[in-house]
């Protein structure tokens, strides 16, 4: 690959080096409060036009975040929704040439926002489907089942396991596992749908190529959060009982270990 | 998986599938959507192509399915991310993102746009205009050459949809791309419908622009559906990728490869997505236009004798 830089310099010898200077004048003005905003010396028909590629990055961006959080949108309403993705848009600091995983910091966002305050529930869900989004896009690794276990059975309280790289626990206040299901595609919408009110937690994996979403009550919840930190089996296990006196381990650990959150184990310390 | 591009046997990267050339024939942009049906039966599209952006992340299911896509079809890679055109250092992730791909892939082309699509670390999400100064040809050719190095190959660049004309554009759009692509030593992939849209926005003749496009450098060609602005004050078209492929963007194409014989052929359509039968009849009218147009390149019309 040969090159031939051509110098810096316009055919009068003077320096020309004003690119910067005009790509910085042209994203501040895409971005400007003013929706009739343009960049210095525009004629009247390219002002007009600019609207156009301002159109183009808001819409891009705006639509790259209801991609990502589709619950969310529908739970607060398209029109409440592209006016908060617009202040996001704005607020959010550096980001990749990638929309994939656009809308890290939405959560957070949600949460210091005062208009989110009397839903308190929302910026809760906002951080399962950003999960539900990473876990999607995770790298893949095989998952340790209860076959895998098969002669370990009276060692298992030292076993440590080694958390699947989608796993991902969604811990909170609020019903965030039902709501998020009432507002899937697909699910019915004639009539309302009884949200119970109560704390729910959220276990995110992708054993394969399809991302599960699992409900965990108190007791479990403890006890994943544990395992996925960890600590051997034992150990989660005393945990757990302490949240719950009533914990029955075997399905909890049955149901954990089918949901695919675990890529590995080791026999730890004898 | 059950097959795989790679063979993991040692951990290294070994193509079981041999690299070959895009053919000179009809490609569409793959879409999750039409998955079945074109690993049932993707005729007559030979190839695929994709925005790598969509496949930079570390797993899952969508780089599953680009394997499984690859082990059946040549594949192109390209971009709307790396702001060749934004006159500031390219980010340094990006490209090896980027590269990364190219090593597990192995397409047979890469490419990206003349255009811009950032701006101090803010991703603008749309493909912006490139002044057309000495100034912006400059850092577009360090740009352009940053990548070859970075991929280890020859990349093609797209020349851009215009809505507007710049007051900074300083020479003809085709002496800025021509010029970018001597200079770097890359190869042009022509978007036809671009061409088209930005000679109806801004006022030129389309089949000036066509005409002075050198064959040898032009690696492959885009084909794609365009919009009026709903805006009624303004005439002027915007580039959606959403319908077929205009009729006279047909007749400019025809025009085109008349001239520099088949070049691979691509069928965009990203927004408002048809079944796969109306992608697959687009890709068979741009099969016909390549058929019709070596068939009369080798039948010269006989003289009339007089």
């Amino acid at each position: 690959m040969t090159v031939t830089v051509q110098a810096r310099h316009d055919a009068n010898g003077a320096k020309n080096d004003d690119n910067a200077g005009f790509h910085r004048a042209f994203a501040n003005a895409l971005m400007d409060e003013n929706p009739a905003a343009f960049p210095a010396g525009f004629d009247p028909q390219a002002s007009r036009r600019f609207a156009i590629y301002r159109n183009n990055v808001h819409r891009g961006l705006q639509e790259a975040l209801a991609a990502a959080y589709p619950v969310v949108k529908t739970l607060v309403g398209e029109g409440f929704f592209y006016a908060i993705a617009a202040q996001y848009m704005r607020a959010e600091g550096k980001r990749t040439p990638s929309l994939a995983l656009y809308g890290k910091g939405f959560a957070r966002f949600l949460a210091q926002h005062e208009a989110i305050a009397p839903v308190p529930y929302i910026p809760d869900v906002a951080r399962l489907e950003r999960a539900w989004l990473e876990a999607l896009h995770e790298a893949d690794a095989p998952v340790t089942g209860a076959t895998d276990l098969a002669g370990m059975e009276n060692r298992l309280a030292a076993l440590h396991f080694t958390a699947h790289p989608a796993a991902r626990l969604i811990v909170s206040d609020f019903p965030i596992v039902s709501l998020w299901r009432a507002n899937q595609p697909g699910v019915e919408k004639s009539g309302s749908v009884a949200i119970p009110d109560r704390a729910e937690t959220a276990l995110i994996t992708r054993p394969h190529f399809k991302v599960q979403t699992v409900m965990l009550d108190a007791g479990a919840c403890v006890f994943a959060r544990a395992l996925l930190a960890g600590m051997s089996v034992g150990a989660a296990y005393e945990g757990a009982v302490a949240q719950d006196p009533a914990f029955d381990v075997t399905p909890v650990f049955a149901q954990l270990l089918a949901s695919g959150m675990f890529c590995g184990f080791t026999a730890g310390d004898e | 998986m059950t097959a795989s591009l790679t063979d993991k046997r040692d951990g290294i990267f070994q193509p079981v599938v041999a690299t070959a050339p895009l053919p000179a024939r009809a490609g569409v942009g793959f879409k999750a959507e039409h998955a079945s049906d074109v690993f049932e039966n993707a005729d007559p599209v030979s190839w695929f192509e994709v925005h790598p952006e969509n496949y930079m992340v570390s797993g899952g299911p969508r780089l599953q399915m680009l394997t499984q896509l690859r082990e059946r079809f040549p594949l192109s890679l390209h971009g709307v991310g790396l702001s060749l055109g934004g006159g500031e250092p390219l980010d340094k992730n990006h490209l090896r993102s980027l590269r990364a791909l190219v090593d597990r892939f192995e397409p047979a082309q890469v490419s990206e746009h003349i255009a811009w699509s950032g701006h101090d670390g803010k991703y603008l999400a749309d493909l912006l205009p490139t002044p057309l100064t000495l100034a912006a040809l400059a850092d577009l050719v360090n740009a352009i050459d940053e990548v070859q190095n970075a991929v280890g190959r020859r990349i093609l660049i797209e020349n851009p949809t215009s809505y507007l004309a710049l007051p900074q554009n300083a020479m003809p759009e085709t002496d800025f791309i021509m010029a970018a692509a001597r200079q770097s030593g890359c190869g042009l992939l022509i978007d036809v419908n671009n061409i088209f849209i930005s000679a109806y926005n801004l006022g030129f003749d389309a089949r000036d622009y066509i005409d002075v496009l050198p064959a040898d450098l032009i690696g492959e060609i885009h084909l794609a559906g365009h919009e009026q602005d709903a805006d009624a004050r303004d005439d002027v078209l915007i580039d959606t990728h959403s319908r077929p492929v205009a009729s006279p963007v047909w007749a400019l194409y025809w025009r085109l490869i008349d001239r520099i014989g088949a070049k691979p052929t691509l069928i965009e359509w990203d927004n408002d997505i048809p079944d796969w039968q109306v992608l697959a009849h687009e890709a068979a009218l741009a099969n016909a236009i390549i058929d019709a147009s070596e068939n009369c390149a080798k039948k010269p019309l006989r003289k009339v004798a007089s």
